[in-house]
């Protein structure tokens, strides 16, 4: 057995034998606990990524996001009225994409390209984020009420569709979770394999380089809002599905989209998908473990979340960034650089 | 040279205290938004409501309610041949302290409103407490928790916690649960109404063993999960329920997590004047979750019974306004409104101590929408009758239906005997 083995596996062993004399597993229902942490780390992993894709090539810290899931939930429900179930699904997801993906390049038009133009900071930039959050949170405020969609929820319900063990696999885990792999991948793929990738390399490290070596700068730009907003919007899509949707729900979200986006590094997606899942498995399985075994209460669960993410952060200030094309060899450098050992 | 400086700048502030003080009369606003033209005399009321912010889905609820009662108040003086013509200026509280305070001193310093109707919660009323009372603004508020229980100029004529927690408990132990998983928001709403539950379940001799959630999360998954292993902790039978204080967003994302969870599917749900709403229902909700509410018999009170002449009228008003069935806040917000307008009506549009003797004057023979609105020597509502409801699918539709009746009077309940109570 070797030093690395020794580290992993006698806390795991420990607490195996521990939970059993305790017989605490019987309350805790693993299964259920992992499954529904993959689920909502997910759907903060697909809020992030758009989150990681502005930043990464803009620089601009978007608070704008959530209100772009807020509209991408909105559009959803309202498509799944109009049309039924199996087609109103791929329709929403559509529609959700094409309205957010509209909303924020308008607004990078009018809003953020000028002020870049004329030399705002970054702290600029997210500070007219933020004024935009406020604008498009109040104007859904007076378009819904105005039309008596206040709160709506979606016609497509979430359905058990699998029993695993204790846990439940839902439609809603059959679509968000591959939804967001794929866009992750995508990205990845986009940002790594393309032309259009390597130009928004290119802008995300030096805009005025860039353009003076051909990169059409604004319809990369373009073509970053597009994704990330579109993005903003398909997850909005899969939010109204699980949760009802009402003007301040994205911005509920944005906190922890952004939180994994952070330790993401901000400009990595493999890092930001990291994320979104440490986040939903800190708010999930970390909180399960934390409340049946010490009695820690639920009330909790946003500082236990943050604590996670400031104790990541402190390790690693720049955020968890896998680097690596080989996933394995990037978790492994990132234990090697975790582990106290050998930060000597 | 430090002790001239220091002359000058007392000399300073006592002739500005001096200018301030002498400018008062000017800046300070006008007596009351009470205006007289052509023999015509317009009051305006101001209106607090969260009309954004979490609980923005009660905060338009109230506004429209509050609205429909100035409506049906100027016809009713206009069919008298009155003089009095009422106009409500609302402004958004945001659901905070800040708000609150922020839309009582705006329509007051800018259009001198000296009546108001609205705040919903003890944030709310909390934010605006100080300067109402500085002032002498008579706020007829919908809602707020005991801590504000004190002689000020605030009235409470809504179905406070400690009149609505009581009879829930009493229920729950008459139908023979012994043992109530609670699941509540944690806020002073929440935890007030909870608390209060828990002794008076207690005192019966029953178990209680709650989970305290925090309130504008996205998600409520864990806690949902925590809920479920205490019901199986108490074996999940026939003994056990689940008592639940919830709002809209955060009981619906708990419904639905808690239709898939096959120990909460099992027990009966109990819950408050908030669970009874069009929202929870299909077609507004999933039918997954109106089914889970069948399921588990979704019980609760509702103040009042629905099938008061006075309510029925508000409902079919509230239904054409803005497409929803009333609600327990609405039906409340519609009395409380009134209530203030023929305060205003009475007084001649005098407002302070004057109104505030009115306010008291009125509700000890006032009977409205929501029932009879006698309050106590601290303004807040004495006593309240409660209509039990549970849900139920007839032909696909779901809906609420009356099963019991409580008299706040004699503390009993009686089978619900539709149209008696009409």
């Amino acid at each position: 057995m070797d030093k690395r083995q020794v580290h992993v596996g006698i806390p795991i062993k420990s607490l195996l034998s521990f939970f059993k004399e305790h017989n605490k597993l019987v309350q805790f229902q693993v299964v259920d606990s992992i499954v529904r942490s993959i689920l909502i780390g997910s759907m903060y992993t697909l809020v992030a990524i758009g989150i990681t894709q502005t930043f990464a090539v803009t620089r601009i810290a978007n608070f704008s996001h959530g209100e772009l899931v807020t509209m991408g939930a909105y559009v959803a429900a309202i498509v799944t009225k109009l049309v039924s179930f199996p087609l109103s699904l791929p329709l929403a997801i559509a529609a959700s994409f094409a309205v957010s993906a509209a909303v924020i390049t308008s607004i990078d038009e009018i809003v953020f390209k000028p002020l870049t133009r004329r030399g705002a900071t970054p702290l600029m930039l997210m500070v007219a984020s933020f004024a935009v959050s406020i604008g498009l949170r109040y104007s859904m405020y007076v378009a819904v009420v105005s039309q008596k969609i206040l709160t709506v929820m979606s016609e497509i319900s979430v359905q058990v569709v699998y029993v695993v063990g204790d846990g439940q696999i839902t439609n809603l885990f059959l679509w968000a979770v591959p939804i967001t792999i794929v866009s992750v991948i995508l990205l990845e793929a986009i940002f790594r394999l393309t032309k259009v990738g390597k130009a928004m390399r290119a802008v995300a490290e030096n805009a005025s380089l860039a353009a003076a070596t051909g990169v059409d700068v604004d319809r990369i730009r373009r073509i970053t809002w597009i994704i990330g907003g579109g993005l903003a919007g398909v997850a909005g899509s899969m939010w109204s599905i699980y949760t009802q949707t009402n003007p301040e729900i994205g911005w509920l979200i944005l906190l922890r989209g952004f939180a994994a986006s952070t330790i993401g590094g901000l400009s990595s997606f493999s890092g930001t998908i990291l994320g979104g899942y440490i986040i939903g498995f800190a708010e999930n399985f970390v909180m399960d473990l934390l409340n049946r075994f010490l009695g820690i209460n639920v009330i909790y669960k946003p500082t236990i979340t943050f604590i996670i993410m400031i104790v990541l952060l402190v390790f690693k200030p720049k955020g968890i960034v896998l680097e690596y094309t080989n996933l394995r060899e990037g978790l492994a450098k990132l234990i090697r650089e975790i582990r106290p050992s050998n930060r000597n | 040279m430090q002790i001239k400086v220091i002359a000058l700048f007392v000399i300073g502030l006592v002739l500005g205290f001096g200018l301030g003080y002498s400018a008062m009369p000017l800046l300070a606003p006008s007596p009351g938004a009470t205006t007289t033209t052509t023999g015509k005399t317009e009051i305006t009321i101001g209106g607090l409501f969260c009309t954004s912010g979490d609980a923005a889905a009660y905060g338009q609820d109230i506004q429209a309610s509050a609205q429909i009662a100035i409506d049906d108040l100027n016809t009713y003086l206009q069919s008298e041949g009155s003089n009095y013509h009422f106009t409500l200026v609302s402004e958004d509280t945001a659901d905070t302290a800040e708000g609150s305070l922020k839309g009582i001193t705006d329509l007051y310093q800018t259009k001198g409103i000296t009546a108001f109707v609205g705040p919903g919660n003890s944030v709310e009323v909390g934010g605006l407490k100080a300067f109402s009372d500085a002032n002498k603004l008579v706020v007829v508020a919908i809602s707020s928790s005991d801590e504000y229980r004190i002689n000020d100029y605030i009235f409470r004529p809504f179905v406070i916690n400690g009149l609505t927690a009581p009879p829930i408990a009493d229920l729950i132990y008459a139908e023979g649960y012994r043992k109530v998983g609670g699941l509540y928001r944690d806020d002073s709403f929440g935890t007030d109404l909870f608390n209060i539950f828990a002794q008076e379940f207690q005192r019966l001799g029953g178990t209680v063993q709650g989970v305290k959630y925090t309130i504008n999360l996205p998600d409520y998954a864990s806690e949902v999960a925590q809920l479920s292993s205490i019901i199986s902790g108490f074996g999940a039978d026939d003994k056990t329920a689940v008592f639940h204080v919830t709002f809209e967003a955060d009981g619906l994302n708990i419904y639905g997590h808690a239709s898939t969870d096959p120990v909460l599917s099992k027990v009966k749900w109990f819950g408050t004047t908030d669970s009874m709403r069009d929202a929870f229902l299909p077609p507004k909700a999933p039918t997954a979750i109106g089914d889970f509410l069948v399921k588990v018999d979704s019980t609760g009170l509702f103040p009042t019974s629905p099938v008061n002449p006075t309510y029925q009228k508000f409902a079919a008003e509230y239904k054409a306004k803005t497409g929803n069935a009333a609600t327990g806040w609405g039906s409340n917000m519609y009395d409380l409104a009134w209530i203030l307008g023929l305060a205003l009506v009475h007084t001649g549009g005098k407002t302070g101590d004057v109104l505030k003797t009115a306010v008291y004057e009125v509700t000890t023979h006032y009977i409205g929408s929501s029932g009879w609105k006698l309050v106590d020597q601290n303004g807040d509502l004495a006593v309240a009758d409660f209509g039990v409801w549970h849900v139920t699918n007839q032909g696909g539709q779901y809906k609420y239906d009356f099963i019991k009746y409580y008299s706040g009077t004699s503390g009993q309940f009686t089978p619900w005997i539709s149209g008696k109570y009409t």
